[in-house]
């Protein structure tokens, strides 16, 4: 239409004009809006940016609270997190127990749901910092938070092994008895997630007697927490029970140092 | 011929000049603002980027410690694990030779771990200091041994404060971070840093 009027040689009337100001107008507005959009999107960057440390921050508030052994084993409050958090941002902390398979998860996958595995030992923890109340607008930081370090109880206390039932002096042949190994911390609060061995010995200053020990409960997943000591033991003709006594003896692994149960049980076993 | 041809009028060419100057001149103040805000948030940017960055050498720092040293002012001096993978292999291993057909891995024979025991021995620990100068932040590494890498760096140029407010206990760490994002506009932040190493 404009070359039809140029070829006329006539100029563009009024209201063509407006027209194309209107489209120049058009294409200005579509610009500003795609600098507001710009500003927009750069504001947002910020709020991301200024509500991932405002999640680190928290998170290491929370590391920092969790390695007071009460505080991880109960998890209630006051939280010193709380209310630190400027407006428009709003903090919020979830937290679970995560069970985590020991050594790891490759190597206990062949015992199925008999794994051998730290069920108390960790807190999978997720800080989620939100500024408004759009789904999106969310920032959220996910991290493993272990059991902190704990002193132990006096050597006398430090590691109990303990029957499950009355023991019977003597255990009658074929008979048996339950015993459960505990490591304590300096408070006499028991440790979670202790792996324990549990051996029998023939004591040299007393009447040795035999028996067996099974250690594969699969209430306890490996873990040698509890053992079943019977009162029979191997003979080339079968099974048999002599009179005696035998010693059970606990050992654990803390933060290293191994440890042993310095106060062995012994029992006495009847023919 | 020249009387047939019609052009704008002069009121039609004000009005036109008029809209058209109006237009260009709200776009031209769009364009000049936006160049502002684009110019102020990329040195907001570059500051930021500086400002994390110093920030995460930090967390890595303080988390690593094993201790922190007491606070002094504008420099944080603290001493931290340095791993070096070599180093696990325990002196007191001794390796069993190899047999010549099939080629069998380097291994060990199995050692009776030692009652107690140090994890983290001093020869494997760094000391390790920030110190604030008008150049920015300085993160200082002084090695006792000569395998690790003794030096000095600067960290963030446009940190203009740090400011350790506080060591708890636990060992959470309260730092004051101000970064110089434009010339005289000064952002402050505040920030936790929880050490993560027990040491005993």
């Amino acid at each position: 239409m404009l070359l039809a009027i140029r070829s006329r040689g006539k100029g563009l009337s009024l209201i063509e004009s407006v027209v194309a100001i209107y489209l120049l107008v058009g294409v200005c507005l579509l610009m500003a809006l795609l600098f507001h959009s710009s500003l927009a999107y750069g504001g947002r960057v910020v709020r991301m940016q200024t509500a991932t440390q405002i999640a680190e921050n928290t998170l290491a508030q929370v590391r920092a609270w969790a390695k007071d052994p009460s505080h991880f084993a109960t998890w209630s409050g006051p939280y010193p997190w709380e209310a630190t958090a400027p407006p428009p941002y709003q903090v919020i902390v979830a937290q679970s127990m995560q069970t985590v398979a020991s050594p790891c998860s490759q190597t206990e996958k062949v015992f199925g749901d008999n794994q051998r595995s730290l069920f108390q030992s960790y807190r999978k923890v997720t800080v989620s910092v939100r500024w408004t109340n759009q789904p999106n607008d969310v920032v959220r930081l996910t991290s493993l938070i272990g059991d902190p370090p704990r002193g132990l109880a006096p050597l006398s206390q430090r590691l109990t092994l303990t029957a499950q039932s009355p023991v019977p002096n003597p255990i009658p042949p074929r008979g048996k008895i339950v015993f459960k190994a505990q490591l304590w911390d300096s408070g006499l609060v028991e440790i979670p997630d202790v792996f324990f061995s549990q051996v029998i010995l023939a004591p040299i200053d007393l009447d040795p007697g035999n028996a067996v020990i099974d250690v594969n409960d699969l209430a306890t997943r490996r873990t040698g927490i509890t053992a079943v000591l019977w009162n029979y033991y191997p003979d080339v003709d079968g099974w048999s029970s002599i009179s005696g006594s035998v010693e059970l003896r606990a050992t654990a692994r803390y933060r290293g140092i191994p440890l042993e149960n310095t106060v062995p049980v012994v029992v006495r076993l009847g023919p | 011929m020249m009387t047939m041809r019609r052009g704008f009028s002069l009121a039609e060419v004000l009005v036109t000049c008029s809209l058209l100057a109006l237009i260009l001149g709200l776009l031209a103040e769009l364009v000049s603002e936006y160049a502002a805000a684009t110019n102020f948030g990329a040195a907001k940017d570059q500051a930021t980027a500086s400002l994390e960055f110093t920030i995460a050498q930090l967390r890595s720092d303080i988390e690593a410690s094993v201790e922190i040293l007491p606070p002094a002012g504008t420099q944080l001096k603290l001493r931290r694990v340095h791993f070096v993978p070599s180093s696990f292999i325990p002196p007191h291993a001794t390796e069993v030779p190899a047999a010549p057909v099939p080629p069998i891995p380097l291994r060990f024979r199995p050692v009776t771990p030692p009652a107690t025991w140090e994890p983290w021995p001093d020869t494997q620990l760094v000391e390790v200091t920030y110190k604030l100068e008008p150049s920015g932040l300085w993160r200082g590494v002084d090695s006792p041994s000569s395998s690790f890498p003794s030096g000095r760096s600067l960290l963030g140029a446009a940190v203009r404060g740090l400011q350790v407010e506080s060591v708890s206990v636990q060992g959470l760490v309260s730092l004051r971070l101000s970064v110089e994002e434009a010339k005289g506009n000064v952002r402050s932040l505040n920030t936790y840093c929880c050490r993560m190493v027990d040491h005993p």
